[in-house]
Protein backbone atom coordinates (compact mmCIF):
# COMPACT_ATOMS: atom_id res chain seq x y z
CA UNK A 1 0.00 0.00 0.00
CA UNK A 2 1.28 3.38 -0.74
CA UNK A 3 1.34 5.06 2.51
CA UNK A 4 2.28 8.77 1.84
CA UNK A 5 -0.66 8.79 -0.65
CA UNK A 6 -2.96 7.24 2.68
CA UNK A 7 -1.51 9.49 4.74
CA UNK A 8 -2.15 12.31 1.86
CA UNK A 9 -5.46 10.96 1.05
CA UNK A 10 -7.54 13.15 4.32
CA UNK A 11 -8.57 10.08 5.64
CA UNK A 12 -6.65 10.85 9.13
CA UNK A 13 -7.76 14.42 9.68
CA UNK A 14 -11.42 13.01 9.38
CA UNK A 15 -10.31 10.04 11.54
CA UNK A 16 -8.91 12.60 14.24
CA UNK A 17 -12.68 15.06 13.82
CA UNK A 18 -14.20 12.02 14.77
CA UNK A 19 -15.66 12.13 11.02
CA UNK A 20 -15.70 8.65 9.85
CA UNK A 21 -17.82 5.79 9.45
CA UNK A 22 -17.20 3.37 12.03
CA UNK A 23 -16.02 1.09 9.14
CA UNK A 24 -13.60 3.78 8.18
CA UNK A 25 -12.34 4.07 11.39
CA UNK A 26 -11.15 0.72 12.03
CA UNK A 27 -9.61 0.91 8.75
CA UNK A 28 -7.82 4.00 10.13
CA UNK A 29 -6.71 2.32 13.60
CA UNK A 30 -5.75 -0.83 12.08
CA UNK A 31 -2.82 1.41 9.79
CA UNK A 32 -2.40 3.35 12.62
CA UNK A 33 -1.60 -0.16 14.49
CA UNK A 34 0.79 -1.88 11.78
CA UNK A 35 2.32 1.90 10.71
CA UNK A 36 4.01 3.96 13.11
CA UNK A 37 4.18 6.90 10.64
CA UNK A 38 0.30 6.76 10.20
CA UNK A 39 0.24 6.92 14.36
CA UNK A 40 2.75 9.46 14.36
CA UNK A 41 0.51 11.23 11.62
CA UNK A 42 -2.57 11.37 13.43
CA UNK A 43 -0.54 12.64 16.69
CA UNK A 44 0.69 15.43 14.60
CA UNK A 45 -3.26 16.19 13.37
CA UNK A 46 -4.35 15.79 17.05
CA UNK A 47 -1.54 18.19 18.68
CA UNK A 48 -2.64 20.65 15.95
CA UNK A 49 -6.35 20.62 16.85
CA UNK A 50 -5.78 20.61 20.25
CA UNK A 51 -3.78 23.92 19.57
CA UNK A 52 -6.33 25.59 17.49
CA UNK A 53 -8.65 24.63 19.90
CA UNK A 54 -7.11 26.06 23.24
CA UNK A 55 -6.13 29.09 21.75
CA UNK A 56 -9.81 29.30 20.80
CA UNK A 57 -10.64 28.51 24.07
CA UNK A 58 -8.66 31.60 25.70
CA UNK A 59 -11.39 33.91 24.88
CA UNK A 60 -14.34 31.49 25.70
CA UNK A 61 -13.05 30.97 29.88
CA UNK A 62 -16.06 29.54 30.86
CA UNK A 63 -17.64 31.29 33.76
CA UNK A 64 -15.87 30.08 37.40
CA UNK A 65 -19.66 28.95 38.64
CA UNK A 66 -19.17 25.90 36.42
CA UNK A 67 -16.43 24.76 38.15
CA UNK A 68 -18.61 25.66 42.02
CA UNK A 69 -21.14 23.75 40.80
CA UNK A 70 -19.09 20.79 39.10
CA UNK A 71 -16.89 20.22 42.68
CA UNK A 72 -19.56 19.32 45.16
CA UNK A 73 -20.47 16.53 43.00
CA UNK A 74 -17.03 15.48 42.51
CA UNK A 75 -16.10 15.61 46.03
CA UNK A 76 -19.20 13.39 46.79
CA UNK A 77 -17.91 10.55 44.45
CA UNK A 78 -14.77 10.89 45.89
CA UNK A 79 -14.42 7.92 48.33
CA UNK A 80 -14.24 9.17 52.12
CA UNK A 81 -10.52 8.63 53.10
CA UNK A 82 -10.44 6.75 56.60
CA UNK A 83 -9.44 10.18 58.00
CA UNK A 84 -11.79 12.33 56.34
CA UNK A 85 -14.55 14.42 58.14
CA UNK A 86 -17.19 12.17 58.89
CA UNK A 87 -19.71 12.18 55.82
CA UNK A 88 -23.15 10.78 56.05
CA UNK A 89 -22.29 6.88 56.57
CA UNK A 90 -24.06 5.09 54.02
CA UNK A 91 -25.08 1.46 54.73
CA UNK A 92 -23.02 0.65 51.27
CA UNK A 93 -19.71 1.11 53.91
CA UNK A 94 -20.21 -0.85 57.04
CA UNK A 95 -16.56 -1.28 57.08
CA UNK A 96 -15.97 2.13 58.56
CA UNK A 97 -17.86 1.60 61.60
CA UNK A 98 -15.73 -0.52 63.41
CA UNK A 99 -12.43 0.90 62.24
CA UNK A 100 -13.59 4.63 64.01
CA UNK A 101 -15.14 2.75 66.95
CA UNK A 102 -11.60 1.39 67.95
CA UNK A 103 -10.16 3.29 71.09
CA UNK A 104 -6.77 4.93 70.03
CA UNK A 105 -4.85 2.40 73.06
CA UNK A 106 -6.33 -0.87 71.03
CA UNK A 107 -4.59 1.09 68.08
CA UNK A 108 -1.52 1.28 69.77
CA UNK A 109 -1.38 -2.50 70.90
CA UNK A 110 -2.39 -3.55 67.20
CA UNK A 111 0.38 -1.15 66.20
CA UNK A 112 2.75 -2.85 68.79
CA UNK A 113 1.71 -6.35 68.08
CA UNK A 114 1.89 -5.72 64.25
CA UNK A 115 5.77 -4.42 64.90
CA UNK A 116 6.65 -7.46 67.13
CA UNK A 117 5.66 -9.77 64.34
CA UNK A 118 7.19 -7.67 62.10
CA UNK A 119 10.60 -7.96 63.78
CA UNK A 120 9.56 -11.54 64.69
CA UNK A 121 9.37 -12.04 60.98
CA UNK A 122 12.71 -10.18 60.21
CA UNK A 123 14.76 -12.78 62.73
CA UNK A 124 12.84 -15.77 61.53
CA UNK A 125 14.04 -14.88 57.68
CA UNK A 126 18.13 -13.58 59.20
CA UNK A 127 18.09 -17.04 60.37
CA UNK A 128 17.04 -18.50 57.85
CA UNK A 129 19.12 -17.07 55.29
CA UNK A 130 22.19 -17.84 57.44
CA UNK A 131 21.19 -21.36 57.56
CA UNK A 132 20.83 -21.53 53.92
CA UNK A 133 24.56 -19.90 53.59
CA UNK A 134 25.87 -22.37 55.39
CA UNK A 135 24.38 -25.19 53.74
CA UNK A 136 25.72 -23.41 50.29
CA UNK A 137 29.15 -23.38 51.76
CA UNK A 138 28.81 -27.30 52.52
CA UNK A 139 27.41 -27.99 49.12
CA UNK A 140 29.91 -26.08 47.01
CA UNK A 141 32.61 -28.15 49.14
CA UNK A 142 31.22 -31.36 48.42
CA UNK A 143 30.26 -30.84 45.11
CA UNK A 144 34.63 -29.65 44.35
CA UNK A 145 35.49 -32.82 45.80
CA UNK A 146 32.99 -34.23 43.96
CA UNK A 147 34.67 -32.70 40.46
CA UNK A 148 37.95 -33.56 41.56
CA UNK A 149 37.33 -36.94 42.13
CA UNK A 150 35.38 -37.23 38.97
CA UNK A 151 38.78 -35.97 37.05
CA UNK A 152 40.88 -38.03 38.57
CA UNK A 153 38.51 -41.17 37.03
CA UNK A 154 38.51 -39.38 34.56
CA UNK A 155 42.44 -39.60 33.99
CA UNK A 156 42.31 -43.02 35.30
CA UNK A 157 40.00 -44.16 32.44
CA UNK A 158 42.11 -42.77 29.98
CA UNK A 159 45.15 -44.59 31.49
CA UNK A 160 43.07 -47.36 31.41
CA UNK A 161 42.39 -46.98 28.15
CA UNK A 162 45.13 -46.68 26.53
CA UNK A 163 46.85 -49.65 28.45
CA UNK A 164 43.41 -51.94 27.76
CA UNK A 165 44.70 -50.16 23.84
CA UNK A 166 48.04 -51.47 24.08
CA UNK A 167 46.98 -54.80 26.25
CA UNK A 168 45.02 -55.79 22.91
CA UNK A 169 46.87 -54.74 19.96
CA UNK A 170 48.10 -57.67 18.03
CA UNK A 171 52.09 -56.16 17.79
CA UNK A 172 51.98 -56.94 21.83
CA UNK A 173 54.00 -59.65 23.04
CA UNK A 174 53.58 -61.10 26.34
CA UNK A 175 56.80 -61.26 28.74
CA UNK A 176 56.47 -64.14 31.16
CA UNK A 177 58.84 -63.09 33.73
CA UNK A 178 59.55 -66.80 35.76
CA UNK A 179 61.22 -66.77 39.01
CA UNK A 180 64.50 -67.72 39.60
CA UNK A 181 65.90 -70.00 42.38
CA UNK A 182 66.55 -66.89 44.33
CA UNK A 183 62.34 -66.96 44.23
CA UNK A 184 60.91 -69.80 42.80
CA UNK A 185 57.49 -68.93 43.19
CA UNK A 186 57.25 -65.25 41.98
CA UNK A 187 56.14 -64.34 38.48
CA UNK A 188 56.19 -60.84 36.86
CA UNK A 189 55.26 -59.93 33.03
CA UNK A 190 56.18 -57.26 30.64
CA UNK A 191 53.86 -56.65 27.50
CA UNK A 192 56.15 -55.18 25.46
CA UNK A 193 55.01 -53.65 21.71
CA UNK A 194 57.85 -52.61 18.94
CA UNK A 195 55.24 -51.49 16.73
CA UNK A 196 53.49 -48.58 18.76
CA UNK A 197 56.84 -48.24 21.02
CA UNK A 198 55.56 -49.21 24.35
CA UNK A 199 56.06 -51.00 27.22
CA UNK A 200 53.79 -52.21 30.27
CA UNK A 201 54.63 -54.19 33.44
CA UNK A 202 52.74 -55.71 35.94
CA UNK A 203 54.21 -57.89 39.14
CA UNK A 204 51.61 -60.59 38.68
CA UNK A 205 53.33 -62.37 41.75
CA UNK A 206 56.06 -60.20 43.56
CA UNK A 207 56.23 -60.95 47.56
CA UNK A 208 56.90 -57.37 49.65
CA UNK A 209 60.25 -56.78 49.61
CA UNK A 210 62.27 -56.63 52.93
CA UNK A 211 62.87 -53.30 54.74
CA UNK A 212 65.92 -51.64 53.05
CA UNK A 213 65.46 -53.26 49.70
CA UNK A 214 63.25 -52.26 46.73
CA UNK A 215 62.87 -54.17 43.16
CA UNK A 216 64.26 -52.60 40.14
CA UNK A 217 63.49 -53.59 37.08
CA UNK A 218 65.98 -53.99 33.91
CA UNK A 219 65.46 -54.34 30.13
CA UNK A 220 69.12 -56.39 28.75
CA UNK A 221 69.55 -55.32 25.35
CA UNK A 222 72.68 -55.73 22.79
CA UNK A 223 74.25 -52.57 25.74
CA UNK A 224 73.60 -55.25 28.24
CA UNK A 225 71.39 -54.81 31.31
CA UNK A 226 69.44 -50.92 31.19
CA UNK A 227 67.84 -49.72 34.37
CA UNK A 228 63.98 -49.20 34.10
CA UNK A 229 63.24 -47.77 37.40
CA UNK A 230 62.74 -48.98 40.72
CA UNK A 231 59.08 -50.05 41.48
CA UNK A 232 57.19 -48.93 44.44
CA UNK A 233 57.25 -50.67 47.64
CA UNK A 234 53.34 -50.42 47.42
CA UNK A 235 53.43 -51.60 44.41
CA UNK A 236 50.35 -53.80 44.58
CA UNK A 237 50.19 -57.35 42.05
CA UNK A 238 47.53 -56.47 40.06
CA UNK A 239 48.24 -52.88 38.99
CA UNK A 240 49.45 -52.25 35.60
CA UNK A 241 52.45 -49.99 34.92
CA UNK A 242 53.84 -47.84 31.77
CA UNK A 243 57.52 -47.94 31.84
CA UNK A 244 60.08 -46.56 29.49
CA UNK A 245 60.40 -48.07 26.21
CA UNK A 246 63.95 -48.91 24.68
CA UNK A 247 63.87 -50.86 21.04
CA UNK A 248 65.24 -54.30 20.60
CA UNK A 249 65.07 -55.70 24.01
CA UNK A 250 66.10 -59.13 24.27
CA UNK A 251 64.95 -60.02 27.52
CA UNK A 252 63.41 -58.23 31.03
CA UNK A 253 64.69 -59.03 34.26
CA UNK A 254 63.82 -57.45 38.08
CA UNK A 255 66.45 -57.91 40.91
CA UNK A 256 66.49 -57.32 44.15
CA UNK A 257 68.65 -54.28 45.48
CA UNK A 258 68.93 -51.72 48.13
CA UNK A 259 66.81 -49.07 48.56
CA UNK A 260 66.55 -46.20 45.59
CA UNK A 261 67.90 -48.84 43.43
CA UNK A 262 71.90 -49.14 41.32
CA UNK A 263 72.86 -48.14 38.44
CA UNK A 264 73.48 -51.56 37.59
CA UNK A 265 72.01 -55.07 38.90
CA UNK A 266 73.36 -56.97 41.22
CA UNK A 267 72.66 -60.71 39.40
CA UNK A 268 72.93 -62.39 42.40
CA UNK A 269 69.70 -60.60 43.54
CA UNK A 270 68.00 -62.24 40.39
CA UNK A 271 63.96 -62.66 41.48
CA UNK A 272 62.61 -63.30 38.06
CA UNK A 273 63.18 -63.15 34.35
CA UNK A 274 61.81 -63.44 31.07
CA UNK A 275 62.97 -63.60 27.12
CA UNK A 276 60.76 -61.53 24.55
CA UNK A 277 60.31 -63.78 21.71
CA UNK A 278 60.04 -63.34 18.72
CA UNK B 1 -4.15 30.14 32.35
CA UNK B 2 -4.96 28.31 29.15
CA UNK B 3 -1.53 27.03 28.17
CA UNK B 4 -0.99 25.65 24.79
CA UNK B 5 -1.37 21.72 24.73
CA UNK B 6 1.59 19.67 25.88
CA UNK B 7 2.08 16.44 27.27
CA UNK B 8 3.21 16.84 29.88
CA UNK B 9 0.14 18.79 31.23
CA UNK B 10 -2.01 15.97 29.89
CA UNK B 11 0.01 13.92 32.01
CA UNK B 12 -0.52 15.05 34.90
CA UNK B 13 -4.38 15.70 34.62
CA UNK B 14 -4.68 12.02 33.47
CA UNK B 15 -3.11 10.83 36.87
CA UNK B 16 -5.19 13.19 38.83
CA UNK B 17 -8.64 12.23 37.21
CA UNK B 18 -7.34 8.68 37.53
CA UNK B 19 -7.08 9.25 40.94
CA UNK B 20 -10.16 10.44 41.82
CA UNK B 21 -8.23 13.44 43.33
CA UNK B 22 -10.37 16.64 43.30
CA UNK B 23 -7.43 18.66 42.44
CA UNK B 24 -7.87 16.96 39.07
CA UNK B 25 -11.22 18.67 38.40
CA UNK B 26 -9.78 22.16 38.95
CA UNK B 27 -6.83 21.38 37.08
CA UNK B 28 -9.11 20.27 33.76
CA UNK B 29 -11.04 23.51 34.43
CA UNK B 30 -8.30 25.52 34.44
CA UNK B 31 -6.62 24.04 31.82
CA UNK B 32 -9.34 22.79 29.35
CA UNK B 33 -12.40 24.62 30.71
CA UNK B 34 -11.94 27.48 27.97
CA UNK B 35 -11.38 25.12 25.07
CA UNK B 36 -13.70 22.85 25.99
CA UNK B 37 -16.28 25.92 26.44
CA UNK B 38 -15.58 27.32 23.26
CA UNK B 39 -16.51 23.44 21.31
CA UNK B 40 -19.59 23.56 23.38
CA UNK B 41 -20.84 26.76 22.78
CA UNK B 42 -20.09 26.77 18.91
CA UNK B 43 -23.08 23.61 18.68
CA UNK B 44 -24.83 24.96 22.01
CA UNK B 45 -25.56 29.15 21.19
CA UNK B 46 -27.51 29.95 23.92
CA UNK B 47 -24.66 30.84 27.06
CA UNK B 48 -26.95 29.48 29.98
CA UNK B 49 -27.44 26.22 28.30
CA UNK B 50 -23.95 26.03 26.96
CA UNK B 51 -22.80 26.15 30.21
CA UNK B 52 -25.01 23.22 31.79
CA UNK B 53 -23.41 21.44 29.27
CA UNK B 54 -20.04 22.25 29.98
CA UNK B 55 -21.04 21.01 33.89
CA UNK B 56 -22.08 17.97 31.85
CA UNK B 57 -19.10 17.40 30.10
CA UNK B 58 -16.75 17.76 33.09
CA UNK B 59 -18.57 15.17 35.02
CA UNK B 60 -18.75 13.12 32.11
CA UNK B 61 -14.54 13.08 31.81
CA UNK B 62 -14.40 12.50 35.68
CA UNK B 63 -16.34 9.70 35.52
CA UNK B 64 -15.21 8.00 32.45
CA UNK B 65 -11.50 9.05 32.72
CA UNK B 66 -11.41 5.11 33.00
CA UNK B 67 -12.54 4.41 29.40
CA UNK B 68 -9.92 6.38 28.13
CA UNK B 69 -7.39 4.71 25.95
CA UNK B 70 -4.02 6.35 26.12
CA UNK B 71 -2.81 4.39 22.92
CA UNK B 72 -5.70 4.84 21.17
CA UNK B 73 -5.73 9.19 21.28
CA UNK B 74 -4.70 11.80 23.08
CA UNK B 75 -6.60 12.83 25.88
CA UNK B 76 -7.22 15.94 24.55
CA UNK B 77 -9.11 14.27 21.54
CA UNK B 78 -10.77 12.02 23.86
CA UNK B 79 -11.99 15.19 25.73
CA UNK B 80 -13.30 17.08 22.99
CA UNK B 81 -15.38 14.29 21.56
CA UNK B 82 -17.14 14.10 24.59
CA UNK B 83 -17.61 18.00 24.27
CA UNK B 84 -18.75 17.73 20.88
CA UNK B 85 -21.24 15.20 21.37
CA UNK B 86 -22.61 16.44 24.06
CA UNK B 87 -23.39 19.32 23.27
CA UNK B 88 -24.68 17.85 19.56
CA UNK B 89 -26.73 15.22 22.06
CA UNK B 90 -28.83 18.78 23.52
CA UNK B 91 -29.07 20.29 20.38
CA UNK B 92 -31.44 17.54 19.13
CA UNK B 93 -33.15 16.98 22.18
CA UNK B 94 -36.32 17.98 22.33
CA UNK B 95 -36.35 20.23 25.07
CA UNK B 96 -33.48 22.31 22.80
CA UNK B 97 -35.53 24.18 19.97
CA UNK B 98 -33.47 27.05 18.44
CA UNK B 99 -32.76 27.49 14.39
CA UNK B 100 -30.97 25.39 11.87
CA UNK B 101 -27.47 24.52 11.64
CA UNK B 102 -27.13 26.93 8.17
CA UNK B 103 -27.50 30.12 10.70
CA UNK B 104 -24.32 28.76 13.12
CA UNK B 105 -21.86 29.59 10.21
CA UNK B 106 -22.39 33.06 11.17
CA UNK B 107 -21.43 32.52 14.27
CA UNK B 108 -17.67 32.07 13.04
CA UNK B 109 -17.53 35.36 11.55
CA UNK B 110 -18.73 36.99 14.63
CA UNK B 111 -16.42 35.24 16.59
CA UNK B 112 -13.56 36.35 13.96
CA UNK B 113 -14.55 39.93 14.55
CA UNK B 114 -14.19 40.14 17.91
CA UNK B 115 -11.40 38.83 17.97
CA UNK B 116 -9.59 42.42 16.50
CA UNK B 117 -10.88 43.97 19.72
CA UNK B 118 -9.71 41.92 21.92
CA UNK B 119 -5.65 42.19 22.63
CA UNK B 120 -3.87 40.45 24.99
CA UNK B 121 -0.76 38.16 23.80
CA UNK B 122 -2.55 34.87 23.31
CA UNK B 123 -5.47 36.77 21.10
CA UNK B 124 -3.15 38.63 19.17
CA UNK B 125 -1.57 34.56 18.66
CA UNK B 126 -4.37 33.59 17.22
CA UNK B 127 -5.96 36.48 15.34
CA UNK B 128 -2.59 36.30 13.08
CA UNK B 129 -2.87 32.67 13.54
CA UNK B 130 -6.84 32.99 12.14
CA UNK B 131 -6.01 35.96 9.78
CA UNK B 132 -3.33 33.45 8.05
CA UNK B 133 -5.28 30.87 7.86
CA UNK B 134 -7.22 30.42 4.45
CA UNK B 135 -10.80 31.21 4.67
CA UNK B 136 -11.87 28.49 2.86
CA UNK B 137 -9.72 26.27 5.28
CA UNK B 138 -10.97 27.74 8.24
CA UNK B 139 -14.35 26.76 7.39
CA UNK B 140 -13.71 23.43 6.61
CA UNK B 141 -12.17 23.25 9.94
CA UNK B 142 -14.64 24.94 11.54
CA UNK B 143 -17.56 22.99 10.33
CA UNK B 144 -16.05 19.57 11.05
CA UNK B 145 -14.30 20.30 14.00
CA UNK B 146 -16.75 22.31 15.95
CA UNK B 147 -19.87 21.64 14.67
CA UNK B 148 -22.43 18.99 14.05
CA UNK B 149 -21.50 18.08 10.47
CA UNK B 150 -20.75 15.52 8.52
CA UNK B 151 -18.73 15.24 5.54
CA UNK B 152 -21.83 15.16 3.14
CA UNK B 153 -22.91 17.96 4.90
CA UNK B 154 -19.90 20.11 5.01
CA UNK B 155 -19.77 19.32 1.20
CA UNK B 156 -23.24 20.69 0.51
CA UNK B 157 -22.49 23.76 3.43
CA UNK B 158 -19.72 24.90 1.26
CA UNK B 159 -20.77 23.87 -2.30
CA UNK B 160 -18.27 21.34 -3.04
CA UNK B 161 -17.96 17.73 -3.83
CA UNK B 162 -17.98 15.21 -1.20
CA UNK B 163 -14.62 13.84 -2.19
CA UNK B 164 -13.04 17.39 -2.37
CA UNK B 165 -14.06 17.74 1.62
CA UNK B 166 -11.13 15.27 2.59
CA UNK B 167 -8.54 16.95 0.68
CA UNK B 168 -9.74 19.81 1.59
CA UNK B 169 -9.29 18.82 5.48
CA UNK B 170 -6.28 17.71 4.61
CA UNK B 171 -4.92 21.13 3.28
CA UNK B 172 -6.87 22.77 5.64
CA UNK B 173 -4.79 21.17 8.98
CA UNK B 174 -1.86 21.33 7.02
CA UNK B 175 -1.89 24.95 6.82
CA UNK B 176 -2.84 24.58 10.17
CA UNK B 177 -0.18 23.32 11.15
CA UNK B 178 2.23 25.60 9.82
CA UNK B 179 0.84 28.90 10.70
CA UNK B 180 0.76 27.00 14.31
CA UNK B 181 4.62 26.42 14.04
CA UNK B 182 5.03 30.32 12.95
CA UNK B 183 2.41 31.20 15.58
CA UNK B 184 4.34 29.30 18.70
CA UNK B 185 7.54 31.04 17.47
CA UNK B 186 5.47 34.63 17.74
CA UNK B 187 3.97 33.56 21.24
CA UNK B 188 7.30 32.40 22.33
CA UNK B 189 8.78 35.39 21.28
CA UNK B 190 6.55 37.85 22.90
CA UNK B 191 6.39 36.40 26.04
CA UNK B 192 10.34 36.40 26.34
CA UNK B 193 10.21 40.24 25.91
CA UNK B 194 7.44 40.83 28.03
CA UNK B 195 9.56 38.56 30.99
Amino acid sequence: MDLSAYINSGVLELYVLDRLSPDERREVERYADQYPEVKEEITEIEVALERFALLNGAQALPSPTVLEQVLPKVRSQIPPAPAATPRQATPSRPAITPASATSPAALTWILAAALLIALGGLVYFYLQANHRGESINELEQRFSTLEQECEQERASTVNDQQQLAVLTDIDTRNVILTGSENAPDSRAVVFYNPTSGEALFSAANLPAPPAGKQYQLWAIDAQGPQDLGVLSATLSNDQLLAVRYLPDVAAFAVTLEDEGGKPSPDLSQLQVIGEVGS
Amino acid sequence: MPSLANQDNQDVLLQLLRKKDEAGMRYLFEHYGGALNNIISRIVTEPEIAQEVLQDVLMRIWENIDKYEVDKSRLFTWMARIARNAAIDRVRSKAYRKGGKTDQLDVVVINRNNLSETMNIEHIGLAKLLNNLDVNYRSIIDLLYFKDYTQAETAEALDLPLGTVKTRSRRALQQLRQVLKHELIILFITTISFI
